[in-house]
């Protein structure tokens, strides 16, 4: 993870930056980060956080996590990646009931009464969720107490932004131009 | 002037180290067996230190220094959430207790934010029922200088704890140390640890200094001695709480309620007095279960004796 941070105090910029590393990497979130741009200016205060991350978030379907062929009335779902296992079994749970989910083996289950057409269009993992989490674990980096906050969402990149008091016009145009710029550098 | 030490040994004739205690007019703060050993944290004057350390020796055991036995110190954090409280506030309450002070860890409930962290009254009247406060801040200088209205007006001493050091706040708290600020994980590195050992140190350095203070006017009884009579009250007996009595520089915490047990406080006799005439009652802001006892000095006493 590259991580570039400008701050207006010394010792709190310094401080942070090992902050941000140490809460990120205690959260797993690190590898998924290329580079991170920090803006600390505690006198305003404002902080903005632009992270750009590896790979654009992916939004996974069931054929891409699992395979699964027609049996008479029923469909074998073999789970491919285990690491997608919890979101499999909750999403047929929620489409199909738990009564007709029938968990042979870590990896194998019976889906009573399903279509292998209707199983392509379930999502297992949206991309938005991913840069929610991502999200949230930078809101838990920022010092405590900036309640006004603005985020800025791309297909690769988030930025957010947060202030104690009102939100300024100026202070969004500032997070919208670093978020640009970190948008700029994938497309490099 | 009392000093508070700690007897470290075996059971074998502690009873005659009690004995000495009382003849050389000190009390027993604390009294613990663990199986054979025994740990007796007592206040004997300065000037027998000689004698009780000659006599432990012959038992086979040792005398420690525990500069903070018989205090309560706060440890204030700007709120109770994870951006403030859990690391280097649990670790400084922790080294503390090492120190021998009892300690709670407080959060408030506005502190946080540069322009809009607040204390209110009842924060400050909880935090001045202590014998210190440890307020911990964060890593930035400017927000750290601009929070110094959640201590200036706090009567007991205060150490201020922060990243940077602040720039003119050295009239508003009584000592600062900077180096720590918010941290993700324990503080256990080498350095860590030395910051640890100077928070403690100060504190006791300061808290020394007020026991100095007190003796310029003595009070009317030593809270040790008190606490010795509360143990007698039934109410003490049979509280539930970890540690019904804590002491403190001038007083004791006695965890019971005020209002259900106000007379029978008030008229327990020491030295020949009522409790009530020679200290002020009153019930703790934390809550109803607690009571504050701060002991009189001579001088206050003599004086309402004589309207």
């Amino acid at each position: 993870m590259k991580l570039t941070v400008e701050g207006t105090d010394d010792y709190g910029t310094a401080a942070y930056e090992e902050l941000f590393r140490r809460i990120l990497a205690d959260m797993g979130k690190s590898r998924a980060i290329e580079h991170a741009r920090l803006v600390l200016r505690p006198e305003e205060p404002l902080f903005i956080y632009s992270v750009r991350l590896r790979s654009r978030p992916e939004r996974l379907m069931m054929k891409d996590v699992s395979e699964y062929r027609k049996e008479g009335n029923d469909v074998l779902l073999v789970i491919s990646d285990e690491r997608y296992a919890p979101s499999i079994l909750s999403k047929l749970w929620a489409r199909y009931g738990r009564e007709s989910v029938d968990q042979r083996t870590r990896f194998e289950m019976i889906v009573k009464g399903a279509d292998t057409k209707d199983l392509d269009n379930v999502e297992v993992v949206s991309g938005d969720k991913v840069k929610n989490e991502m999200i949230d674990a930078l809101w838990r980096t920022l010092p405590e107490g900036m309640k006004s906050r603005y985020h800025v969402s791309g297909p690769q990149t988030v930025t957010i932004l947060a202030t104690e008091g009102i939100l300024q016009a100026e202070m969004k145009e500032e997070a919208r131009r670093l978020h640009a710029e970190m948008e700029a550098e994938a497309d490099v | 002037m009392y000093e508070v030490m700690m007897y470290d040994g075996g059971v074998y004739r502690s009873d005659e180290l009690l004995d000495l205690i009382e003849d050389l007019g000190g009390v027993v703060v604390q009294k613990s067996r663990m199986a054979q050993i025994m740990l007796i944290t007592m206040a004997v004057p300065a000037e027998d230190r000689p004698t009780i350390e000659a006599f432990s020796k012959e038992l086979g055991g040792e005398i420690k220094a525990v500069p903070l036995a018989g205090t309560e110190i706060a440890v204030v954090g700007p709120t109770l959430g994870r951006h403030h409280m859990p690391h280097p506030i649990c670790d400084i309450a922790e080294q503390l207790r090492q120190y021998g002070a009892i300690t709670v860890v407080m959060g408030l409930a506005r502190g946080r934010g540069k322009e809009t962290s607040q204390i209110s009254a009842d924060e400050r009247a909880i935090i001045e029922e202590y014998d210190a406060a440890i307020y911990v801040l964060g890593n930035f200088k400017k927000c750290v200088e601009d929070k110094k209205h959640l201590f200036d007006d706090v009567s007991i001493p205060v150490i201020l704890i922060s990243g940077p050091m602040p720039d003119g706040l050295d009239e508003d708290c009584e000592g600062i140390i900077c180096g720590v600020g918010r941290k993700s994980e324990r503080m256990r590195r080498a350095d860590e640890i030395e910051k640890l050992v100077e928070i403690a140190d100060m504190t006791s350095d300061i808290i020394t200094q007020r026991r100095i203070e007190l003796e310029e006017d003595p009070l009317f009884i030593h809270p040790a001695e008190v606490k010795e009579r509360l143990e007698e009250m039934v109410a003490v007996k049979e509280s539930l709480r970890p540690a019904p009595i804590v002491l403190h520089l001038d007083g004791i915490r006695v965890k019971i309620p005020y209002e259900a047990n106000r007379e029978e406080l008030e008229s327990i006799e020491v030295l020949g007095r009522r409790l009530g005439d020679v200290a002020r009652i009153s019930p703790s802001r934390i809550s109803n279960s607690s009571t504050i006892i701060r002991i009189l000095t001579r001088s206050e006493v003599e004086y309402s004796d004589s309207k």
